[in-house]
């Protein structure tokens, strides 16, 4: 208080400072620091999820999800330092290695689900074409693309981390260590860059889709898979609980609406931004509740990436969901503009033709296409032919299994 | 304050406390040059932490802050957790529990139940004697709510804007469901900490381990060489209805705007060429001393807080804070602080610890062998612990609530807004105060 000492006098009594008790400890949290709206720029915001790490417990740290009241996009304020990442992304962490080991039964049904997706998104390419996977983990779509896909395209992947190289290196695929906006990789020279489960981790994803963009050939395209904050699971769990957060490891989550500003942010055409089935965010919000709750070890454990029954049963809560246009994920296909100096023309029309397919021929994208479109309740048999289509995915993988 | 001479004038703020640090800190993270001048010779204010050699430990009154305020300044980590708090009051020598307790009684249940009843038929209350009378019925209004303002404001209930009753704003439904959801979860759900934002079943009390001024400490740490201590702001200069600097430790500083967390009378005082601030001269404070009283053994209060309207006790709250926060005392000991409205220099201002200690221990003596337990006391005191919203000045108060009337002038904080704000609105206020302090600088260079 800066007026006169004389005239504003707390008396307190002559006691030791708790400056010592203070440094006697030392800070068991992360470093922090405090962002603004990485879609709007606006520092505007107001809590919405507090929560903590359910999953690792990586810090005693308590977080606070904002939403920012320019734009709704959903962001951690404050947030851990970049020197904390080795410590929220301890070595068990699971995109370091998603193998079959490990998730078993699991595995090959995302496995099966994923390859179908990855392909989706690759109609039309070209035989030499070059895919960049951005945050690319242990390389498990890399591989899809590799066992999959065709011969003649060049795979290479990008992540941060050390661990997730090693982990991709080792199954024999092209990794660069870094991140996107430091590796200087060829401008122009990509097709297709993937960023899947990558968006919400990074600190600044304007000027991660700026430096996508800048790698991307005129035309080609960016697809984006991330957390959608329109949802019932946020709707239902996002005071605390919600998957999503996946605190303090997704610093920006998204809805249809922010994400397509985001594309516009970064000078991307938005060609689709479609919801997609997912029970993983569901599947985790249980399972946070049930960690916060105390609950035994043993009916948490029912609720994980290894537990195939609650999988397969919120998958068909979130098929449901899907069909209304409310898909647990976002999937959204940006392309870089055409421009002057483009390249020849056979590029261009394979990747609108690609485009053109991506947008409309998965089972859960026509779907939500079609309910976009109308904004009508879509017809029961095309609900039905929705659901089955999930359930193929499921029987296949159980009888593979 | 070595600032270039052709430099942009910073935004100069006013005190160091939890609402300027705040406010610093925001602009700061902004880009926007930031001084902060603290009148002391340290930081904090009245979020400050007293620890004795005894390793007791007390701040100004007791203070509870949330789960969501840790987190937000970085702090969360260095918090515990607290498993229960709770309310009683002590009524003609019975205690009651708060505020559902109360309604045992069929007497305050009756008269509870009327009021509600024709609560549509009162006419727009006067004062807050009024608006207690409408809302709880006279029996509770005259024997608890009343007499426990007063206490602690000390003016007549009569004379008092009915916005002082303002701050209790939670259903009946809502505040059961935050109880319940409290008892289940083993975590002290805030119930009525909070008004700025929404108080959910999520967001629950937590303490750092070394005293509340830890939320200070963080926010000065981001600051680094910011802030002047020692460094009394004397005059705000204003031209043409317009901030254009201060005068601090006797030399002008130019200032792009001021961020003042002084008490408004001081404010207004402070103010130089502009007479729009004149009215908050007469602004009133209550001065508080708060005795901390020390004792071996642990749970001598029934609940954490106690209101004891009852007249006679010089004081009209106790609280055990160590029954929630158990690191605050030493093991086998305890603290209870109790609250002493006053006057600066009367007698209980000028009291010296232990006869405050004595005053206070006449009082207890329904806690069995409270005097075979205790230690002494230690005491500290605010001459500006509660702004007193007195009818009048209530339209002034109302205007002022909406703008200091000078451009580039912005007071936050509780003494600041001159408002009963809690721990947590002061931080989110300053926050959005700031918001408005940018919004108006690319309004003006527009």
């Amino acid at each position: 208080m800066a007026v006169h000492p004389e005239r504003f006098d707390h008396q307190g009594p002559q006691t030791h400072s708790s400056d010592a008790a203070a440094a006697a400890s030392p800070a068991p949290g992360l470093t922090l620091t405090h962002v603004a709206c990485c879609v709007c720029g606006a520092e505007d915001c107001v809590p919405v999820g507090i929560g903590e790490d359910f999953e690792y417990r990586t810090s005693l740290d308590t977080f606070i999800a904002m939403r920012c009241r320019e734009c709704g996009l959903i962001y951690l304020d404050p947030r851990p330092t970049p020197t904390e990442l080795p410590r929220i992304y301890p070595p068990n962490y699971h995109a370091f290695d998603f193998s079959a080991e490990r998730f078993g039964f699991v595995y090959r049904v995302r496995r099966s689900l994923e390859a179908r997706r990855v392909l989706q998104w690759c109609r039309g390419l070209r035989d030499d074409a070059r895919i960049l996977d951005v945050g690319c983990g242990d390389g498990f779509h890399l591989r899809l693309l590799r066992d999959f896909g065709r011969p003649g395209w060049t795979l290479e992947g990008v992540d941060a981390s050390d661990r997730a190289v090693d982990a991709a290196r080792r199954a024999g695929l092209t990794v660069h260590h870094g991140t996107i906006e430091q590796l200087g990789l060829t401008a122009a020279s990509y097709d297709l860059v993937l960023l899947i489960a990558t968006i919400e981790h990074v600190d600044d994803p304007a000027g991660v889709l700026r430096a996508v963009r800048r790698l991307l050939k005129p035309g080609g395209r960016v697809v984006i898979v991330t957390d959608n904050t329109a949802t019932l699971d946020f709707a239902m769990f996002g005071g605390r609980h919600w998957g999503g957060y996946h605190f303090p490891r997704h610093f920006n989550l998204f809805s249809r609406t922010t994400l397509t500003r985001l594309g516009g942010v970064a000078e991307l055409d938005v060609e689709s931004v479609e919801t997609v089935m997912s029970p993983v965010n569901w599947v985790y919000s249980v399972r946070n509740t049930l960690v916060d709750w105390h609950a035994p070890s043993w009916i948490v454990e029912r609720f994980s990436l290894r537990s195939p029954v609650a999988l397969a049963v919120f998958t068909l809560v979130d098929t449901a969901h899907q069909i209304a246009g409310s898909g647990a994920l976002l999937r959204a296909v940006l392309r870089r503009p055409m421009t002057g100096s483009a390249t020849n023309g056979a590029t261009n029309e394979a990747t609108s033709r690609a485009a053109r397919g991506a947008a409309t021929d998965t089972p859960d994208m026509s779907a939500a296409a079609a309910s976009r479109r109308s904004s009508a309740p879509q017809s029961a048999a095309s609900a039905a032919r929705t659901l089955f289509a999930h359930i193929t995915h499921f029987a296949t993988a159980l009888r593979h299994g | 304050m070595a600032e270039p001479r052709n430099a942009k004038p910073p935004v100069i703020v006013v005190g160091a406390g939890l609402a300027g640090l705040t406010a610093a800190a925001f602009l700061r993270r902004r880009g926007i040059p930031v001084r902060v001048c603290e009148a002391g010779p340290q930081i904090a204010g009245l979020a400050a932490t007293h620890v004795d050699a005894q390793g007791f430990s007390y701040d100004f009154g007791a203070h509870f802050i949330t789960n969501r305020l840790a987190a937000a300044i970085g702090v969360s980590a260095e918090c515990l957790p607290i498993s229960h708090y709770g309310e009683m009051v002590r009524l003609g020598g019975r205690t009651y529990g708060y505020p559902f307790g109360l309604m045992r009684s069929p007497r305050f249940m009756l008269s509870g139940l009327g009021a509600r009843a024709g609560q549509w038929a009162s006419g727009s209350p006067r004062s807050a004697a009024d608006v207690f009378r409408s809302r709880y019925g006279a029996a509770l209004a005259d024997q608890v709510a009343i007499p426990l303002l007063e206490a602690w404001s000390g003016a007549l209930a009569t004379d008092l804007a009915p916005a002082v009753a303002n701050v209790l704003n939670h259903s009946i439904g809502h505040t059961v469901l935050l109880k319940i959801h409290s008892r289940l979860r083993q975590r002290a759900v805030a119930i009525g900490y909070c008004h700025e934002l929404p108080e959910t079943r999520y967001v629950w009390h937590v303490y750092p381990v070394g005293g509340v001024s830890l939320l200070c400490k963080r926010l000065a740490a981001e600051l680094e060489s910011c802030v002047d201590l020692e460094t009394p702001v004397e005059r705000i200069l204003v031209d043409q209805g317009r901030v254009v600097g201060v005068r601090a430790n006797g030399r002008e500083l130019p200032a792009a705007a001021v961020v003042s967390t002084a008490p408004v009378h001081i404010l207004a005082r402070m103010v130089t060429g502009t007479d729009a601030l004149r009215p908050l001269e007469h602004f009133r404070y209550r001065p508080m001393v708060f005795a901390n009283l020390r004792f071996t053994g642990r749970g001598h209060l029934p609940d954490t807080m106690m209101w004891t309207p009852d007249g006679g006790a010089p004081f009209f709250r106790l609280t055990e804070t160590p029954l929630s926060m158990p690191w605050l005392a030493p093991p086998g000991h305890t603290l209870i602080t109790a609250d002493l409205g006053c006057d600066v220099g009367d007698a209980t201002w000028t009291a010296s610890d232990e006869e405050l200690g004595e005053r206070c221990l006449q009082h207890l003596d329904w806690i069995p062998n409270i005097r075979r337990r205790y230690l002494g006391c230690r005491v500290v005191r605010s001459p500006v612990a509660y702004p007193i919203f007195l009818n009048e000045y209530e339209k002034d108060r109302q205007a002022f609530a909406l703008s200091t009337g000078v451009e580039g002038l912005y007071s936050v904080g509780r003494n600041g807004e001159f408002a009963h704000w809690l721990m947590e609105d002061v931080y989110w206020r300053a926050l959005n105060a700031m918001r408005q302090l940018i919004r108006d600088r690319v309004a003006l260079a527009a």
